[in-house]
């Protein structure tokens, strides 16, 4: 499998495939591309685990993640994504918002 | 009583009729602006880390200038400006859609005129076949440029330093800002159908947060004791602007902004947070108060500064394009991230922001779109939006 995760996140393992992705584009449109529902069960998935993952990923150099901690933070940076979805927004998108795609993302990391 | 300062409008000189809209949707007031605000403004576009090294540089399209500006590093370490144009048929000396980059010197791709980074002419193939020509004297045409906080600044035709034309703000900030230290970790540019008076004024005051930002901060700049986010200070200079915003003590944090709190003390949110509101440079909470969450300070005519409690800079551009255009840019900068808590708030800061931003700029749009209907010609402006009217004051000053 190309996004696995470390030892010990079966449970969020099923949301890497859709979830685990590199860059700052390609994480927003998966957040306007996904539906509520979707976008809920990847959040309830991830936040009880959010101590344990940060902890787990905090021993390691930002610079030199293996693959399956570089997956790991791939899909936290995603559950950054969708954050406001869930708390504020509760929608995959605000109502009457300037189109996210006309802000160009420079900086695309 | 309300601690917070009043009268503003008339304690700055300013009166208090509404404002004309014209200045907003009127081609002929761009034009002015374009000759006597634009062309004689100081107006920064960068870092100086961002060109550390010499032969370093930098491209900036700047429409209202009617020029893409090139900044290079030259290998005697000075920072220069040119117009990015060949002095031969001027063509640009930069592909299209570069904007940085590390170069030895310049070569015009159209036929091979080359300059150095210092912007001499050093090849002009054939030399032999032109009449009374010395490189020498056909060098890049020079664009005064100065640096101040770490920002690089360039004016076309200034009528005084930079010193001079940062007035108030020079020495106020005692280095904060220049520092290699700060990131840019977030960087968006959009163009905006706006006149460029009307995007900044968006920035400008906190009378709209609580309507247009009541989902994004339900408790951080409205609630019991300020329901309608009035300023804690606001000082109007002769040409640049401070605000500053102070944020609910009883913030409580969404779930996922709790947790990021937790891995990472910066994080792009609203908060009073009196431990970080001390010892700071003159300029940065220059209220001094303990509910401190941002200044807002623009320096005249199209940059933003603000420094956060909770994260040290952010900046804001808005360069205009034509009368109902304006390109908005927006960048923070925050201390590398050393882990992936901090790394993860980052990324939660340059979402949060945008989804935000994204409010203000569809009103933006909505606004313009009927701006020239005639149905109003002027806007009523409240003591809370004195920096609106003090920006259109200082415009109408330098038109006169």
């Amino acid at each position: 499998m190309t996004h696995q995760l470390p030892a010990g996140y079966e449970d969020i393992q099923p949301y890497a495939d859709t979830w685990a992705l590199a860059t700052f584009s390609q994480r927003q449109s998966q957040r306007l591309a996904s539906s509520m529902e979707d976008i809920t069960a990847f959040y309830q998935a991830m936040m009880p685990r959010f101590d344990e993952v940060l902890t787990h990923l905090n021993r390691f150099d930002l610079n030199e993640l293996p693959a399956a901690e570089q997956t790991l933070m791939h899909m936290s940076l995603s559950l950054a994504q969708i954050g406001p979805c869930v708390a504020l927004w509760r929608a995959p998108d605000q109502e009457n918002a300037f189109d996210a795609e006309r802000m160009e993302a420079i900086l695309d990391d | 009583m309300d601690p917070r300062p009043t009268n503003l409008t008339h304690k700055y000189g300013m009166s208090t009729e509404p404002m004309p809209l014209e200045p907003n949707i009127s081609a002929n007031y761009f034009e002015q602006e374009r000759e006597k605000v634009f062309t004689h403004s100081w107006m920064n576009i960068g870092r100086t880390y961002d060109i550390p090294n010499p032969g370093d540089y930098l491209v900036k399209t700047i429409d209202v200038l009617r020029t893409s500006v090139l900044i290079v590093r030259g290998r005697d370490h000075k920072i220069r400006a040119f117009h990015n144009m060949c002095r031969h048929r001027g063509n640009k000396l930069t592909a299209p859609g570069i904007e940085m980059g590390s170069a030895k010197g310049f070569s015009c791709a159209f036929h091979g005129w080359t300059y150095d980074p210092e912007g001499n002419l050093v090849v002009v193939p054939d030399e032999a076949e032109f009449f009374d020509f010395d490189k020498c004297d056909n060098g890049l045409a020079p664009i005064e440029c100065d640096t101040w906080e770490g920002f690089i600044f360039i004016a076309k035709a200034p009528k005084e330093s930079l010193q001079s034309w940062l007035g108030e703000f020079y020495d106020r900030f005692e280095g904060y800002f220049d520092t290699p230290d700060y990131v840019r970790v977030s960087y968006y540019r959009a163009e905006v159908n706006a006149n460029w008076k009307v995007v900044l004024d968006a920035f400008v005051e906190a009378y709209h947060a609580p309507f247009l930002h009541g989902g994004a901060y339900p408790d951080q700049l409205s609630w019991e004791d300020n329901r309608f986010a009035h300023l804690l200070g606001a000082e109007m200079f002769e040409r640049h602007r401070v605000l500053s915003i102070e944020g609910n003590p009883d913030h409580d944090p969404s779930p996922i902004e709790k947790h990021l709190l937790k891995y990472s003390d910066q994080v792009f949110t609203l908060l009073a947070n009196p431990e970080k509101s001390k010892g700071l440079p003159k300029g940065i909470n220059p209220t001094r108060d303990d509910k401190w969450a941002f200044d807002i300070n623009v320096i005249f005519p199209n940059f933003y500064i603000a420094s956060m409690s909770v994260m040290p800079l952010v900046t804001y551009h808005f360069w205009p394009v034509a009368v109902d255009r304006t390109v908005w840019q927006t960048e923070h900068y925050m201390f590398a991230a050393k882990n992936a808590g901090e790394l993860l708030a980052q990324q939660y800061s340059k979402v949060f922001a945008r989804d935000v931003q994204r409010e203000d700029l569809i009103t933006l749009e909505n606004t313009q779109s009927v701006l020239a209907s005639g149905a109003f010609t002027t806007m009523p402006l409240s003591d809370q939006e004195v920096a609106v009217r003090h920006g259109y004051k200082v415009v109408e000053e330098m038109l006169r």
